[in-house]
C-alpha cells in the first residue's frame, strides 16, 4: 500500500511536469526530419513556457472570463489526470467507475477549451472554435464510444477493468480506434486546422498572450499527455499482471512518450486537411474501424 | 510572318482611323490614333488580331508636344511584335475614353494613370487606386511640373466606420507581413466576393528614377529593388529597354551571363514558392527541404555575383563580373546535385494526400477568362495560354537554346504547381545548354550614348510572369520609366479564382499567383456576422509582394 | 489507393536521412560566405584623394563630399549602403576595397558613419583655397608631368599667370608686374 502511494505520489509529478518536455523532445525530432537544428534544448518548451509566465498579463475586454475559464481549464486538466492509471491503479482509478468519470472529465476539458477560446471574440478565433467544434463533435462521439465499447469489453467501469484484459482482434481494434481519435483529439495536423495558421493567423490562440497563453499551453500539453497516457495504460495495465507494479510504473513514461513520438512523426508527413474535407476523411477511417471492431466482437476473436 | 507583313495587316485594318503608323525596332508598331478613335482601335487589336494586352504607358509630354499621351502595348505573342496605340489627350482637362470594358486587363492601367497623372477616363468609375485616401486632391505626382521632394501635408478625409463589430486590424497587423490586403467576403467558410485593396507601400520609384538624383547607370540598382524576390528581372528589363532604344551593342558574353543569372534567379523563386505553399498547406517538412535545396542556389547566386539577392552586377551595356572556370564547374555541380535532390523532393510533395487534396480543382481560373485579363507566366500557362516571353519575344541569350514551355489547361492551384515543378527542371536545361555556348569576348560595350526622345521596351520572363518595362529617353535619365511586374497583371484574376471557394483554399489559391511570398500567407477577418448573404463576413488577405513601383 | 502510395510520404524519413542537419549555431558557427561575397567597404586613408568619382556613381548616395572651409569630407554612411561595390570600381586609385564584414548593425548611427578628412591645398600665388587636395595635385602631375608648373595655383592665379607669360614673350619687363 504505501509502496503504491509514494509510487504514485513520484509519478504523478513527473507526469504533470513531462509534457512540455515531451513537446520538446517533439520538436527535436520535427527539426531533425526538416534537416535543421531545432531549439537548443528539449527543455526549451518549459523555458517558453516559464518565460511567458515572466511576462505581463495583457487582456481584452472580455479578459475577466478568459483568466477564469483558462484557470478553471488547467485546474480541469489535471485533475483528469489524477483520474488517469500512471501505468498502474492507483486508489483513485480503482474506483468502481473511474473511466466514466475519466470520460465525463475529457469531455469537460474539450467544452471549457473551446468556452475558453471563445472569449476574447476575436474573428478569427471564432472561426477556429466553429472549426475545432465541428472536428471536435465528431472526434469526441468516436472516443466515448472506444471508451464505451472498452468499458463492455472489459465489463467494468473502472480501469482495472483494463487489467483483466487479454490481448485479442477486439481488444486491438478498441485500442486503435482510441489511438486513432487521441492523434486527432490532441490536436495534430493534419486536424489542426482550428490553429491553422495561414488563414486565420493561429486561430483559437490568437489573442493570448503572457500568462494566459502559458496556461493553455500547458493545458494542451498535459491533456495531449493525457490523451496519449490512455494509449499507454491500455498496453500497459495489461503487464501489470506479468511484470508488476513498479517496473510497468516505471515503463509507463517510456510508453507514453513513444506514441508521442510516432504520432509526431506521422503528422510531420502529412498537409493541414480543409475543414469541410475533414469530417469526411475521419468518418472515412472511424466507420471502417467501427465495423470492424463490431465483427471482431461478434465473431470473438 | 514579317514585320511588313503586319504593317499591311494593320494598315488595312486600322488605316482609316490612325493618323499614323510607323515601326520602331526598338519598341514595335506605332499606331497613333485620335482619342476619339481609341476605343475602336482598342477592340480591333484586342479582339480582331487577338493581341494580349501587355502595359500602358500615360506620360505627361506637355514639355515636348504640350500634350498627355498614352501608349498601350499589345502583343502578337505568335509574331513576337508589339503593336502600340498611341492617344494625345488635351493639356488642360486630359480626358480619354475608357477601354476598360473592352479591354479588361486595362482597368488598373486606367486607374493608375487618373491617380498619379490626371488623366480622366470616361465612362467608367474612377476611385483613388495607387495613392493614399489623404492625398490631396488635384495634386498628380507623375506631373513633370511636380518636384519629386513635394511632400504634401495630408487631406483630412472622412470615412464612416463600417458598420457591425469589427476589429481595428490590417493594412498594418503584426500577423501580417506586407502591407496590402484582400478582403474577402465570405459566407460561412466560403467566399463570395473579392476586393483588392493594394499600394499600400508604392515608393514612387518611377519618378525617382527621373529625378536628378539618378543617372542611366545608377537605376539599374534601383530597379532591382522593386522586388525583393526577383529583383534582377526587373534590372535587366530596365537595361534591355535602355539598350533598345539608344541601340547599344551589348557583347555577347554579357548577354549569356544575364540570362545563367536569370535562370539562377528563376530557380530560386520557384524553390521558395514551392516551399511556401507547402508551409500554407500545412506541410512544414516540404516547406524545409525545399528551402534547404533553394540555399544551395542562394550559395550559388553569390558566387556568380556577390550576392545571395540583389545581385548588383547589371549595367546597361553589360554585366560587371564575369565568370571563371571555378564558377563553371560550381555551376554544374550544384545542378546536377539540384537536379536528383530536387527529383526526389517533387515526386515526395505530390505524394503527400492533403496537398494533392487541397490544389487539385481548387482556384480554377478559366482560359477565356484568363484571355481576357491577359494574365502571364504559370498563371497563364496553367490556364492553357502558351506564353513565354523567353520564346515569344527573345532576349539576352534565350535565342540561342530551346526549351519546352510547359502549358496545362486545368486551371488549378495543382496546374500551378506543376508548371512550376517543370519549370524547375527546364531551367536548369536552360543553363546547361547556356554554359555549353558559352562565347568568350568582353561583358561591358565599348560605346554608350544614349540619345534623347527615344522609346524602347524591354521584357523579360519572370519567375511569376511578364515583366515589362517601357522608357522614354531623356538627357542623361530616363524622361519616363515605366515598370509593369507580372503581379500586377495577374491580381485581377484572383477575383475569379477566390469566388465561391472555400476560405481554407484562399491563402494557397493567393499564393498560387506567386505574388512575391513574403506575403501571402495571412488572413485578417474584420467583420463577422454569421448567416446571411447580406450581413457578410470580411475577412483580409495581405497579397501582393514588393513588386509595387 | 496502393499501400506503396500511401506510405510513399515517409519517404522523408530518408531525404532527412541522407541530408542530415543543414542549419548551423549562428553566430557560434560562422555561416558559409563565398569568396565572391561583398560586405562594406573600406576606404584606404593613405589612398584616397577626395577626388569624389565614387560619390558620383554611388547608386543610393551612401558615400557624401562635403566642403567645409579648407576640409573636404568624404563620409561613408554604411546605413545607406547597398553593398555594390560600384565606389570601388570607379575609384582612379583604388583607394576602396570591398570587404566581407556584414554584421554591421549597431545601437548608434555614429557607428554607422565613417569619414575622411582631407586638407584643401592653398593657392601658392595667392593664398587663397585651390578646392583640390594635394593627393589630387599629385595624382595630376604624376599624370601629366607639364602640369607640374600651374597646378598649385587657383583659377585666377593661373590666369594671371598665363596672361603674364604671354606679356613676357611679348616683351614687357616683369616689374610692370610687380609692386
Ligand atoms: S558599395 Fe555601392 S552603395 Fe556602398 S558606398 Fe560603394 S557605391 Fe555606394
Ligand atoms: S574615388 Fe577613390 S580617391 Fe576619389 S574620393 Fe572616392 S575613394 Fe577617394
Amino acid at each position: 500500500m504505501w509502496l503504491a502511494i509514494s509510487l504514485y505520489i513520484v509519478l504523478i509529478l513527473v507526469f504533470l511536469l513531462i509534457p512540455p518536455l515531451y513537446d520538446g523532445i517533439e520538436r527535436k525530432i520535427r527539426a531533425k526530419l526538416h534537416s535543421r537544428i531545432g531549439p537548443p534544448t528539449p527543455l526549451q518548451t518549459w523555458y517558453d513556457i516559464l518565460k511567458l509566465f515572466k511576462k505581463e498579463l495583457v487582456i481584452t475586454d472580455t479578459g475577466l472570463a478568459s483568466v477564469l475559464l483558462s484557470g478553471l481549464l488547467m485546474a480541469t486538466v489535471i485533475i483528469t489526470a489524477f483520474t488517469l492509471p500512471l501505468g498502474f491503479s492507483t486508489p483513485i482509478t480503482s474506483n468502481g467507475s473511474s473511466l466514466v468519470l475519466f470520460t465525463i472529465l475529457l469531455i469537460g476539458c474539450q467544452l471549457l477549451w473551446v468556452s475558453l477560446t471563445l472569449t476574447p471574440g476575436n474573428p478569427y478565433a471564432t472561426i477556429g472554435v466553429f472549426r475545432e467544434a465541428l472536428i471536435g463533435m465528431i472526434n469526441e462521439f468516436f472516443l466515448v464510444m472506444g471508451l464505451v465499447a472498452l468499458m463492455f469489453y472489459t465489463g467494468s467501469s473502472s480501469f482495472d477493468g483494463i487489467i483483466r484484459a487479454r490481448p485479442s482482434l477486439t481488444y486491438l481494434l478498441i485500442f486503435a480506434l482510441i489511438a486513432v481519435s487521441a492523434f486527432i483529439g490532441s490536436g495534430r495536423i493534419p486536424y489542426d486546422i482550428a490553429e491553422a495558421e495561414p488563414e486565420l493567423a493561429s486561430g483559437v490562440l490568437i489573442e493570448f498572450s503572457g500568462p494566459l497563453l502559458g496556461i493553455t499551453l500547458y493545458s494542451h500539453y498535459l491533456k495531449r499527455a493525457i490523451l496519449y497516457g490512455l494509449l499507454a495504460d491500455m498496453i500497459v495495465l495489461p503487464l501489470t499482471r506479468i511484470i508488476g507494479i513498479v517496473a510497468s510504473a516505471l515503463i509507463y513514461p517510456v510508453v507514453v512518450l513513444a506514441i508521442w513520438i510516432v504520432f509526431a512523426v506521422i503528422s510531420v508527413m502529412l498537409g493541414r486537411t480543409r475543414v469541410d474535407i475533414a469530417p469526411r476523411s475521419m468518418l472515412k477511417i472511424y466507420i471502417p474501424l467501427t465495423i470492424a471492431m463490431l465483427i471482431a466482437w461478434l465473431v470473438g476473436v | 510572318m514579317s514585320v511588313k507583313e503586319i504593317m499591311d495587316i494593320i494598315r488595312e485594318k486600322l488605316g482609316g482611323i490612325a493618323e499614323d503608323i510607323r515601326y520602331v525596332e526598338s519598341a514595335g508598331i506605332i499606331v497613333r490614333v485620335k482619342p476619339v478613335n481609341l476605343r475602336e482601335a482598342s477592340h480591333i487589336v484586342h479582339d480582331v488580331l487577338d493581341a494580349y494586352f501587355r502595359t500602358m504607358m500615360a506620360v505627361d509630354e506637355r514639355p515636348i508636344n504640350n500634350t498627355f499621351a498614352a501608349y498601350y502595348v499589345y502583343g502578337l505573342d505568335d509574331k513576337g511584335i508589339n503593336i502600340i496605340i498611341e492617344a494625345h489627350a488635351d493639356p488642360y482637362t486630359p480626358v480619354l475614353p475608357s477601354i476598360a470594358d473592352i479591354v479588361p486587363a486595362a482597368d488598373w492601367y486606367e486607374l493608375e494613370a487618373w491617380d498619379l497623372l490626371g488623366i480622366k477616363f470616361k465612362n467608367r468609375k474612377l476611385h483613388r487606386f495607387v495613392l493614399p485616401d489623404d492625398w490631396p486632391e488635384g495634386l498628380y505626382p507623375l506631373r513633370r511640373d511636380v518636384d519629386y521632394t513635394v511632400r504634401p501635408s495630408p487631406r483630412i478625409t472622412y470615412k464612416p466606420p463600417l458598420q457591425g463589430p469589427r476589429l481595428p486590424v490590417g493594412p498594418y497587423h503584426p500577423a501580417l507581413h506586407e502591407p496590402e490586403y484582400f478582403e474577402l467576403f465570405v459566407e460561412g467558410e466560403r467566399v463570395v466576393d473579392v476586393e483588392y485593396n493594394g499600394f499600400h507601400v508604392h515608393r514612387g520609384i518611377e519618378k525617382l528614377a527621373e529625378s536628378p538624383r539618378f543617372t542611366y547607370q545608377k537605376i539599374p540598382f534601383l530597379a532591382e529593388r522593386i522586388c525583393g524576390i526577383c529583383g534582377f528581372v526587373h534590372s535587366v528589363a530596365y537595361t534591355l529597354s535602355v539598350e533598345n532604344a539608344a541601340k547599344i551593342e551589348v557583347p555577347e558574353r554579357a548577354q549569356y551571363i544575364r540570362s545563367i543569372v536569370l535562370e539562377v534567379e528563376r530557380l530560386h523563386s520557384h524553390l521558395l514558392w514551392l516551399g511556401v505553399a507547402c508551409h500554407l498547406l500545412g506541410y512544414d517538412a516540404g516547406f524545409m527541404h525545399s528551402w534547404r535545396i533553394r540555399e544551395k542556389v542562394m550559395v550559388l547566386a553569390e558566387l556568380l555575383t556577390g550576392s545571395r539577392k540583389t545581385y548588383g552586377i547589371n549595367l546597361v551595356g553589360g554585366v560587371r563580373k564575369d565568370i571563371n572556370m571555378d564558377k563553371i564547374t560550381a555551376i554544374r555541380n550544384t545542378l546536377a546535385w539540384l537536379r536528383s535532390e530536387f527529383a526526389k523532393l517533387a515526386d515526395l510533395v505530390t505524394s503527400v494526400p492533403q496537398i494533392v487534396r487541397r490544389a487539385r480543382g481548387t482556384g480554377i481560373l478559366p482560359r477565356d477568362e484568363a484571355r481576357k485579363l491577359s494574365v502571364v507566366g504559370p498563371v497563364a500557362r496553367a490556364s492553357g495560354l502558351d506564353r513565354d516571353v523567353r520564346r515569344d519575344y527573345p532576349y539576352c541569350a534565350y535565342k540561342d537554346v530551346s526549351f519546352r514551355v510547359p502549358v496545362y489547361t486545368e486551371g488549378d492551384n495543382l496546374a500551378r504547381v506543376m508548371v512550376r515543378v517543370e519549370e524547375i527542371f527546364e531551367s536548369m536545361d536552360i543553363i546547361d545548354q547556356l554554359l555549353d555556348k558559352l562565347p568568350g569576348g568582353p561583358i561591358m560595350a565599348e560605346k554608350m550614348e544614349v540619345p534623347a526622345g527615344l522609346v524602347g521596351i524591354g521584357n523579360v520572363e519572370a519567375p511569376r510572369g511578364e515583366d515589362i518595362h517601357i522608357i522614354i529617353t531623356g538627357r542623361g535619365r530616363p524622361y519616363r520609366w515605366r515598370v509593369r511586374a507580372p503581379t500586377y497583371q495577374n491580381i485581377p484574376a484572383l477575383k475569379v479564382m477566390l469566388r465561391d471557394a472555400p476560405l481554407a483554399d484562399a491563402p494557397l489559391t493567393i499564393a498560387s499567383i506567386d505574388p512575391c511570398f513574403s506575403c501571402t500567407d495571412r488572413i485578417v477577418v474584420i467583420d463577422l456576422k454569421t448567416g446571411k448573404r447580406e450581413k457578410l463576413q470580411t475577412v483580409s488577405i495581405p497579397g501582393e509582394c514588393g513588386c509595387e513601383i | 489507393m496502393s499501400l506503396k502510395k500511401l506510405l510513399k510520404p515517409f519517404k522523408l524519413i530518408s531525404i532527412a536521412h541522407k541530408s542530415g542537419v543543414v542549419t548551423v549555431l549562428y553566430p557560434y558557427q560562422k555561416p558559409l560566405i563565398t569568396t565572391e561575397f561583398r560586405g562594406k567597404i573600406s576606404i584606404d586613408a593613405t589612398k584616397c584623394m577626395g577626388c569624389g568619382a565614387c560619390v558620383n556613381a554611388c547608386p543610393p548616395n551612401a558615400l557624401t563630399l562635403s566642403r567645409r572651409d579648407d576640409t573636404i569630407v568624404l563620409n561613408y554612411f554604411i546605413g545607406r549602403c547597398i553593398f555594390c561595390g560600384r565606389c570601388a570600381e570607379v575609384c582612379p586609385v583604388g583607394a576602396i576595397t570591398v570587404t566581407h564584414e556584414f554584421e554591421l548593425a549597431s545601437a548608434s548611427t555614429r557607428d554607422l558613419n565613417e569619414s575622411l578628412v582631407h586638407r584643401v591645398e592653398k593657392c601658392s600665388g595667392c593664398g587663397g583655397g585651390l578646392g583640390a587636395t594635394s593627393r589630387m595635385l599629385q595624382y595630376v602631375i604624376l599624370r601629366s608631368p607639364a602640369s607640374e608648373n600651374y597646378v598649385h595655383l587657383c583659377p585666377n592665379c593661373r590666369k594671371k599667370k598665363l596672361i603674364q607669360s604671354l606679356a613676357m614673350k611679348m616683351g614687357a619687363r616683369t616689374e610692370d608686374y610687380e609692386g
